[in-house]
């Protein structure tokens, strides 16, 4: 039944020539959805969590760029970069100024980075079950926050890797990206959950839940908002589907977890994937079918490097442009990465691999079609 | 309608006398001896009097909360960043809230939003573009009865500073220079239509012929090419066609015009982006312009006062209007980033500045700027988050009356393909719909439209 209705989904898509992957349920999707059991969800705001109230202080002050590291070296070179720019050589231009760190961070030694070592009001999850300390013992040994409710044993590594970073305050680019919502509006992709019904009720029951990248974006009304309640199509590549993952729904509040989660991200400059290691979900169920939370789990840190770097406009890698207008240096930020790691430590080495992080999220209520066909592709490192 | 009252008398009719022995002319001021009894059509041809359109460019958009007017219609209250256009606010529209949809594209940053704009659809990739632009769609359509299809200009000197293209391999230069944009109109193979005597210039002919060759040995070459590259050839010969229709029109005499007079040669300033240099080359640009378009040189124009991405900066400074809005912080009790800022109010200046500079032509019984239609936009609403939601566009003039102006028209969520259609419609195109994807549409913006 239900891969005959994906097959009618796919002719309507293809006749519309839409590429949002979305369209309004048929009655036979909501009656199959409701006979299993199952809800969907797809997510209508995504963002690091950036305190704006209390996101503490900077003693050392904030990180510098190479723009600031490399003053000198950038003054030498200005007029002949910008003949060249205008000259429309931004290759060549590009290439008078000091070795790219964005591109290989192999070219420099540790600049330094500054880490964000005080408290603040960040959310989270208490994701190893220890109120740890970064005098413990292991390299895995970190500071924990304190929730805004008390709530201690908040793992936020990713915080303490960039709570001193200009755009990572509130106000700068990331907050006033997140504020204006284009992680969802201007996505190529969407993130959806599916929450299957194992035992008990809808409002208490235990569930079995999938997270998905979605075919193409999310659907929007004329006013730029998300419309719930449309058929979502999932992504073909089954590197990004989750494994089904156990959780629970209980006094109003859906929790699940862990899984890992390769989830795709088309935004501007950057088309990547988050690789999230040990994920967990908290999230309030509220009376509109909506649901609020957050999403903490381990992102693996070479994949949070090249996230933050693998920045291009065509052929043009921009990923120290982005790193100059958000405020770090590349180098900086590669050698900082084991330093903050928290998770998944190399059985060899002992080095942590990941680290913890937050995601906000909100989701509302969507049908999620599976693929008529998926592709079965490895799951990549 | 011929004007009976004229008497003999044309725009062609000169003054004659000497000074200092040596015979000189003057061209008479234009008269409403010269047109129709409604003063919109030459009384000589009885031709109606040339409309132009024209895009006018800024960089690193706008603070929506400070740009967008909050009221709509006629007497919308002018918001604090279009306080400088309130000398010209009557014969301009606003129009707000038209977005790029993305359609699942990326926001391919200072490239979806101008490009979205001018061709209707969110551009596949970083590195391509679906052409042409909205004014080579209009220029294919009033622009070949002139000397210059269009006109490009970069107020920023830089020539790779335009957005016009057919597509994205064949973009139009930018005129970089304002003595350069004087000698390329007004120097050699300019031919004065008020000017008495006429003679074709030898050049032109001689290239034109040389032409003539060429599409002999086009048929022959033509023959012996395959499929793909017949197109290729085609689509090459397409471009000389229009070079031939170009020259054809230098070979003969052209009809007289009211407004046309020759300016004096502009003194070449700095090229470079630093604001006082670009004002300055952007106002003599402006000049030199409006009589390129009285003399009727061209029909179709794009002005960049800044390019994508903004390399504007003020004087003794290194940071550019870009860098500003990304790395200013946003003044706690203004609410916005002010130096950023600055630089908006310094366009929508040079916006206001131009369109009156087009106001003060007299032609017909009006103003060149009537003849005209203008579309000022930019690559982002607020620049710090590349938004390409809700972007800036304004129109100046009415396009010999077939646009109503003083409006703010609010179009919050809609493609900015309706700009785009509307301008086309008014214009005098035959398009019932336009735009890619997610942006086509069949609706002009009908509160503008006459």
């Amino acid at each position: 039944m239900k891969s005959l209705i994906t097959t009618v989904l796919l002719i309507l898509l293809g006749a519309c020539g839409d590429k949002s992957a979305s369209v309004a349920p048929t009655d036979a999707v909501m009656a199959a959805a409701a006979q299993e059991q199952v809800r969907g969800f797809v997510f209508t705001e995504w963002s690091y969590d950036i305190p704006k109230e209390n996101p503490g202080e900077c003693p050392e002050g904030m990180n510098i760029t190479d723009e600031d590291f490399f003053s000198e070296e950038y003054a030498e070179v200005r007029d002949e970069v910008k003949r060249r720019f205008d000259a429309g050589d931004r290759e060549g231009a590009l290439g008078l100024l000091p070795a790219d760190a964005c591109k290989d961070p192999s070219v420099w030694p540790d600049p330094g980075h500054i880490l964000f070592e005080g408290d603040a009001s960040v959310a989270g999850l208490d994701l190893d079950g220890e109120n740890s300390l970064a005098s413990g013992e292991g390299q895995c040994a970190h500071n924990d926050f304190t929730g805004a409710n008390g709530q201690t044993g908040i793992d936020n590594q990713h915080y303490r890797l960039m709570g001193c970073v200009k755009g990572f305050r509130p106000d700068g680019l990331f907050d006033r990206l997140f504020d204006s919502n284009n992680s969802i509006l201007e996505n190529g992709y969407a993130t959806l959950l599916e929450i299957k019904l194992v035992e008990g009720t809808r409002d208490k029951g235990l569930v079995e839940a999938k997270l998905f990248t979605s075919a193409g974006p999310i659907t929007k009304d004329a006013n730029g908002h998300v419309v719930p309640d449309m058929s979502q199509l999932v992504h073909a590549d089954t590197m990004f589907h989750s494994a089904a993952f156990r959780g629970e729904i209980k006094d109003g509040i859906f929790t699940a977890g862990p899984v890992d989660a390769k989830l795709k991200f088309k935004v501007q400059a950057i088309d990547n994937y988050y690789w999230f290691r040990d994920l967990q979900i908290r999230a309030e169920m509220l009376a509109d079918g909506s649901m609020k939370g957050v999403l903490a789990g381990y992102w693996d840190i070479e994949n949070t490097f090249n996230f933050l770097t693998e920045v291009y406009i065509g052929p043009v890698h921009l990923g120290r442009a982005a790193a100059n207008n958000i405020g770090y240096q590349c180098a900086g930020i590669y050698h900082a990465l084991p330093r903050v790691a928290d998770g998944h430590p190399d059985p060899e080495t002992g080095q942590c691999t990941s680290m913890s992080t937050v995601i906000r999220f909100a989701a509302v209520p969507a049908f999620i079609i599976m693929p008529e066909t998926s592709l079965q592709v490895a799951q990549k490192k | 309608m011929k004007n009976s009252k004229s008497g003999g008398l044309n725009r062609r009719t000169f003054l004659r006398g000497t000074l200092g022995g040596a015979a000189i002319s003057v061209g008479l001021p234009f008269l409403d001896i010269f047109l129709n009894t409604n003063g919109n059509a030459m009384a000589a041809t009885g031709a109606p009097l040339p409309q132009r359109f024209g895009t006018w460019f800024f960089g690193c958009g706008m603070n929506p909360a400070r740009w967008n007017p909050s009221t709509e219609g006629l007497d919308w209250e002018l918001s604090p960043e279009l306080l400088p256009i309130a000398p010209m606010r009557h014969r301009m529209n606003i129009l707000s809230g038209y977005s790029v949809l993305l359609d699942g594209e990326a926001n391919q940053v200072h490239r979806t939003g101008v490009f979205g704009a001018l061709c209707g659809g969110a551009p596949k990739t970083a590195d391509t573009v679906t052409g042409p632009t909205l004014d080579v769609l209009i220029s294919d359509a009033i622009g070949t009865r002139t000397r210059f299809r269009s006109l490009e200009m970069a107020a920023t000197g830089n020539p790779r500073h335009s957005n016009s293209l057919r597509d994205v391999s064949s973009v139009n230069p930018a005129e970089p220079s304002a003595l350069g944009f004087y000698t390329r109109i007004f120097g050699p193979g300019f031919s004065d239509p008020n000017a008495k005597d006429f003679s074709p210039d030898p050049s032109v002919l001689l290239r034109k012929s040389a032409l003539s060759i060429v599409t002999e040995d086009r048929k022959r070459l033509e023959r012996q090419l395959g499929y793909s590259d017949r197109a290729r050839l085609d689509q090459y010969f397409t471009a000389l066609r229009q070079l031939e229709q170009q020259l054809e029109l230098q070979l003969q005499q052209p009809p007289p015009l009211q407004a046309c007079s020759t300016p004096q040669a502009p003194v070449d300033l700095p090229h470079d982006t630093e604001i006082d240099n670009v004002i300055a080359n952007h106002g003599l640009m402006a000049q030199t312009l409006a009589l390129a378009l009285a003399c009727d040189q061209t029909r179709v124009f794009n002005m960049q006062f800044s390019d994508r991405a903004s390399s504007l900066r003020m004087p003794g400074s290194t940071d550019t209007h870009h860098t500003l809005t990304h790395e200013e912080p946003r003044d706690a009790v203004l609410g916005y980033q002010p130096n950023a800022t600055a630089f908006v109010l310094k366009s929508m200046e040079a916006w206001t500045q131009f369109c009156q500079t087009l106001d003060a032509v007299p032609e017909g019984d009006g103003t060149l700027l009537d003849n005209c239609l203008v579309m000022a936009h930019s690559e982002t609403s607020e620049a710090n988050t590349h938004s390409i939601v809700g972007m800036p566009f304004m129109t100046a003039g009415t396009a010999g009356g077939r646009l109503r102006t003083g409006l703010h028209v609010s179009g919050v969520g809609e493609s900015v393909s309706r700009v785009g259609l509307t301008m086309q419609q008014a214009m005098g195109l035959n398009v019932g719909q336009w735009g890619a994807d997610q942006n086509q549409t069949d609706r002009p913006i009908s509160d503008i439209l006459v």
